[in-house]
């Protein structure tokens, strides 16, 4: 006979709840464990003082039950327990607890701090992430950056690489990565995103203009890979003692600056305002 | 089962009779109170309590079908709204395992001792036991607690009481084991003759 059934099952075979099999077990263990036989002896008085227990006179039930029923019909859903104890506390004092106060004035603050730097600065807020050096190889830059200054990326992407068997949507399919983008711009222009695809055949990159004009891509050239513009010709321009190339060609306007050893670009419609825009975003990342 | 009318009134109650919600609380509110007090261990909660079960229960008896274990019912949502009481109290004050043990084992002895007070005022003395008694109920854990406010006051069968507290018959056992052992062991803390832990 084992001691745990005996132990387990001592207050249902005090209170007669064990079919004789089991008694006739728990007894035979019990004639020969002292220890069972104590803590038999525990529960039976535990039990035996449980017996003492009296209720209370309760009052008035009849006023409680008058209670439940108010509430009962008062509530909108049936008897639903947490309306009532929305009821039960009066709304103002809800409103004015401390805690619930105190995380409202605390948004409260933080919401007029953050209106009035932005109305104050509206500055440029931008993530950066760098190009991944993976990039660098091997690829050909010039020939992409021709294309989308002609404003046609697809057709060009297309035709360049017709030979190497690698179509422009087939490199659209691969995988994309989102290298850089701005969460607070001017108005006159937003950069969205700049993609990169990678295709298996010909490892060719497309930095891909988004389709609304006023969009600009901004990116950043690992070092030793300069950019290169093909035949376009390019403008020497200082802008508040900074230098920077320019081309132009249609609507589209490339700007290319150099930053201690890094090379950044800019590419999409923009105004001579958005150029210096532009150059103090750049220059302040 | 209770009421051989049990089935009608639950059907009554479905269809949103005022009359039957009434004779459903005629029926329960002592046994429901009762548990609620032995749970929470004051009357004022004890009656929040009773109140919130018959809320409770009249929104949710549509969904109810089963009137045999309509009380084992009950008595299960008055378990588990005693639970979250206790556990919102204990948030908000710090549990004290040991407190007042022995500022009350200082109460009995001397009530002990006056063989005067407990013949000059009985009902005072029994307070003073019944409080006593409370205090050490309170002490044990919930789910202890639990089954022996259900089996050992209430006098729920096991099968009851499983029922009410969602386990097998076995656990509700040994649980008890548990439950009796520590009510006593509290008891003779606090002082309590060896007269109450004789079998009546």
């Amino acid at each position: 006979m084992k001691h745990g059934f005996t132990q387990k099952n001592l207050s249902a075979y005090l209170d007669a709840e064990l079919s004789p099999d089991k008694v006739q077990k728990i007894e035979l263990h019990l004639q020969s464990c002292e220890s069972c036989l104590r803590e038999l002896q525990e529960i039976r008085s535990g039990k035996a003082v449980a017996t003492c227990f009296e209720n209370p006179d309760w009052q008035d039930t009849e006023a409680l039950w008058q209670n439940i029923q108010r509430l009962n019909i008062s509530t909108p859903e049936k008897g639903d327990v947490k309306n009532l104890e929305m009821k039960r506390t009066n709304l103002w004092q809800r409103l004015i607890h401390p805690r619930p106060a105190f995380a409202i004035a605390v948004l409260l603050i933080l919401f007029g701090i953050n209106l009035f730097s932005n109305l104050k600065q509206k500055k440029f807020q931008y993530q950066r992430v760098q190009l991944d050096q993976e990039l660098s190889y091997g690829f050909d830059y010039g020939l992409y950056l021709d294309a989308l200054v002609a404003g046609s990326p697809a057709i060009e992407f297309e035709r360049r690489y017709e030979s190497q068997q690698a179509s422009y949507e087939q490199a659209r399919s691969q995988t994309t990565f989102r290298l850089a983008s701005f969460t607070h711009m001017p108005k006159t222009f937003q950069l969205r995103e700049v993609r990169l695809l990678k295709n298996a055949c010909c490892r060719s990159v497309q930095f891909s203009c988004l389709e609304n004009s006023r969009e600009v891509i901004i990116f950043q050239q690992p070092q030793g890979h300069p950019v290169t513009f093909g035949n376009y010709p390019l403008e020497r321009i200082e802008l508040n003692g900074q230098m920077y190339h320019r081309i132009k060609t249609g609507k589209w306007t490339v700007l290319s600056l150099q930053l201690k050893e890094s090379q950044f670009m800019a590419i999409g419609e923009m105004n001579e305002s958005d150029i210096a825009a532009i150059i103090f975003a750049i220059t302040t990342i | 089962m209770d009421n051989p009318n049990l089935e009608d009134l639950l059907i009554a109650c479905r269809q949103g009779s005022d009359d039957a919600f009434r004779k459903l609380f005629e029926q329960y509110h002592m046994r429901v109170m009762s548990t609620a007090y032995r749970m929470c261990g004051n009357i004022q909660e004890a009656e929040d309590v009773t109140q919130d079960v018959f809320l409770k229960a009249f929104k949710e008896i549509k969904k109810f079908r089963e009137a045999a274990s309509l009380f084992t019912w009950l008595y299960r949502i008055t378990i588990n709204l005693c639970i979250d009481k206790e556990r919102k109290r204990q948030r908000r004050q710090k549990y004290h395992e040991n407190v007042d043990v022995d500022s009350e084992r200082i109460t009995i002895e001397e009530a002990n001792s006056n063989e005067n007070t407990r013949t000059l005022d009985q009902q005072m003395w029994q307070d003073e036991i019944q409080s006593i008694l409370q205090k050490a109920l309170s002490r044990i854990k919930p789910k202890f607690r639990t089954v022996l406010v259900l089996k050992d006051i209430e006098g729920l069968s096991y099968e009851e009481a499983a029922q009410a507290v969602g386990c097998s018959q076995g656990t509700i056992s040994s649980r008890l084991n548990r439950g009796r052992k520590e009510l006593k062991t509290l008891l003779v803390k606090m002082g309590m003759g060896e007269e109450y832990f004789q079998e009546r």
